[in-house]
């Protein structure tokens, strides 16, 4: 076998090489993002609550629906304040991990990922739902924001259907460490790849030169 | 080319590793998740209500008492594994709210419990029945003194800065002292009595809860059952010898021979393997009664109990055979049953009270009942080996005379 035959095969070897290990490279780098997707969202979603009114114009003595949507946190709080003369009336959140005094509600969150609560409107009026949210794991805190609400004028009161809020199963814990490794390790796939790439062609002038 | 080998196989190795972890992290999520419903129903219950209390204080201004921000971010980082709850034997309810490194044992009875639950190494604190058990507690008993299982250095607890305090509740430092002199400081006291023949599965129960050690407490309580079922199998049926109960404090003495009576520890033990105490029927509890008072009696079975906390059995035979020689001085005892029937026994106090349980019940049944295949020295033997992490001195003797060869 002479030396030209000798280098042709081992260029061919060599693009072999390189076409696995860019699959391989490519699959790691899937299964990386895959898994430190949820890892990025989980950390960079900061934790935030959403507050939803069945109507921001509930008809005078009418009794309406307060929903929050829980995001970012899954252990903590909120403290919601009623606007004066609106009247707490319900919730379907556990009544042990309720409390209500004067125009504020407590509720302690566990797991849940919605509440609801029903309010009675006054006569007339209108007014601002606030509150804050608590995230016990963080030990971090935020105002939900404001949600206006008016009486209207003339209208029969009407009583909405009160949806049961939906509780999650506690989330499998994830494993943060092999996560972050791995998808370390995924990332360092193309700097390595650029190496041997300029690696391989600082060699194939070397071999030229021969 | 051997650069780029090496690169491939770092690739190829990679790519492996990747795969091991889509297959190992379900296996990791489910061991985390690994937790009672009854243990993540208690959490779930306390961390909310600590939460709630949190939340009423901060934002509706009530004055209530509640966890700092960091506590409850700390303890809600280890649940449904924690908060953990029990209600003690003085129907405290204690609460812990991460895992606990740090122990402090006010008397030898909880340093075993701890020791058989897995957790001897987190103990940091002791008293003088655990420091003078070096044969129990090689390593336990080198920790820092805070006081006897009697008379406590309070301070010297709050020095050493424990995560739990185990205490008796009738006895020495009593579960409600504790909790006067420590609360303040935020130190957890649970009030349990690991001597208690009737109590002691609870006990152990409770205790592994706040240890998180429920899997090892499942291990000893299984022991502890099977022995407890083969004396109860064995003493069935029987005629019940009379049994009186003292210790070497009655030798030299006619009268004022302690002795117990309902409600101790002693008494129970000989109901349980199938005696009748001569003094159960007393109202005191430690009454003292005369020689005299004894022949009336006339017991078919006298024990003689052995008190120091550091006697575990004899080298020879010489001391406990005086001992009852001794006992018998000048009391005109030579007609009772048990001595006509040579049935006195010495045994040691330090190895029949407490976790011990399963040795004392196999040991009072076979003085008892001397026909009954059960070896109780084999029982001890499982005992420390097994379960203490000690070598069982085979040239000991643990109670006189022999019950078989």
């Amino acid at each position: 076998m002479d030396k030209d035959t000798v280098n042709r095969i081992m260029n061919e070897d060599h693009k072999k090489i390189s076409q696995i290990v860019l699959i391989l490279s490519i699959t790691i780098l899937g299964i990386s993002l895959s898994t430190l997707a949820p890892i990025v969202n989980a950390e960079a979603r900061a934790a935030d609550t959403t507050r939803t009114l069945s109507t921001t114009n509930p008809a005078p003595g009418s009794t309406f629906d307060v929903m929050l949507n829980l995001t970012g946190f899954q252990i903590g709080g909120v403290v919601e304040t009623i606007p004066d003369e609106f009247i707490f009336i319900r919730t379907t959140h556990p009544s042990n991990r309720t409390y209500m005094t004067g125009q504020k509600v407590v509720f302690v969150v566990i797991n849940e990922t919605s509440l609801k609560y029903n309010v009675r409107a006054p006569s007339e009026g209108s007014g601002t739902f606030s509150g804050t949210w608590y995230d016990a794991l963080n030990g971090t805190t935020g105002d939900i924001d404001g949600t206006d609400v008016s009486v209207r004028i003339a209208e029969t009161p009407t009583l909405s259907p009160m949806p049961s809020p939906s509780p999650t199963p506690t989330p499998s814990p994830s494993t943060p460490g092999f996560k972050v490794v791995f998808a370390l390790m995924g990332l360092l796939v193309y700097p390595l790849l650029f190496l041997m790439r300029r690696r391989n062609n600082k060699g194939g002038s070397e071999r030229g030169r021969e | 080319m051997e650069g780029n080998r090496t690169l491939s196989c770092l690739l190829v190795l990679m790519f492996l590793a990747a795969c091991l972890q889509l297959a190992v992290m379900p296996a990791v999520a489910q061991k985390q998740n690994n937790v009672s419903l009854d243990t993540e129903a208690v959490a779930k219950e306390v961390l909310a209500n600590e939460i709630m209390l949190y939340l009423r204080a901060e934002y509706l201004g009530e004055d209530v008492g509640h966890l700092s921000v960091e506590e409850l971010r700390e303890s809600t980082s280890f649940y449904p594994h924690y908060p953990r709850q029990i209600t003690d034997s003085v129907n405290r309810t204690v609460t812990i709210y991460k895992p606990i490194e740090r122990i402090i044992v006010l008397n030898s009875d909880a340093g075993e419990a701890v020791k058989i639950l897995g957790a001897g190494e987190k103990v940091v604190g002791i008293v003088d029945s655990v420091q003078e058990k070096t044969f129990y507690f090689p390593e336990m008993s080198r920790k820092t003194l805070v006081g006897t299982w009697r008379e406590v250095d309070w301070e010297e607890v709050v020095e050493t800065n424990p995560d739990l305090v185990i205490t008796y509740t009738t006895y020495g430092a009593k579960a409600d002292i504790a909790e006067e002199k420590l609360n303040s400081f935020g130190i957890p006291v649970a009030g349990l009595n690991l001597y208690d023949p009737n109590h002691i599965p609870t006990e152990v129960t409770k205790l592994a809860i706040l240890l998180e050690s429920e899997e090892r407490a499942s291990n000893y309580l299984e022991w502890y059952e099977e022995y407890k079922i083969v004396v109860d199998e064995a003493i069935g049926g029987k005629e019940k010898p009379k049994v009186f109960m003292t210790t070497t404090k009655a030798i030299g003495l006619n009268s004022e021979l302690p002795t117990y009576g309902s409600g101790t520890t002693d008494n129970d033990l000989c109901e349980m393997t199938g005696g009748i105490n001569v003094a159960g029927n007393l109202t005191i509890k430690y009454p003292k009664v005369s020689a005299e008072w004894v022949l009336v009696q006339n017991p078919d079975v006298i024990i003689i109990k052995v008190t120091g906390s550091d006697i575990y059995g004899w080298d020879s035979k010489t001391e406990p055979k005086s001992l009852i020689a001794d006992l018998q001085e000048g009391k005109g005892w030579d007609n009772l049953n048990a001595i006509k029937n040579n049935r006195v026994y010495v045994v040691p106090w330090s190895a029949i009270y407490g976790m011990e349980q399963p040795f004392a019940m196999t040991l009072f049944a076979k003085i008892f009942y001397p026909e009954l295949d059960i070896k109780p020295t084999e029982v001890y033997k499982e005992f420390l080996e097994e379960f203490m992490g000690v070598e069982y001195p085979e040239d000991k003797i643990f109670v006189y005379p022999a019950l078989y060869d």
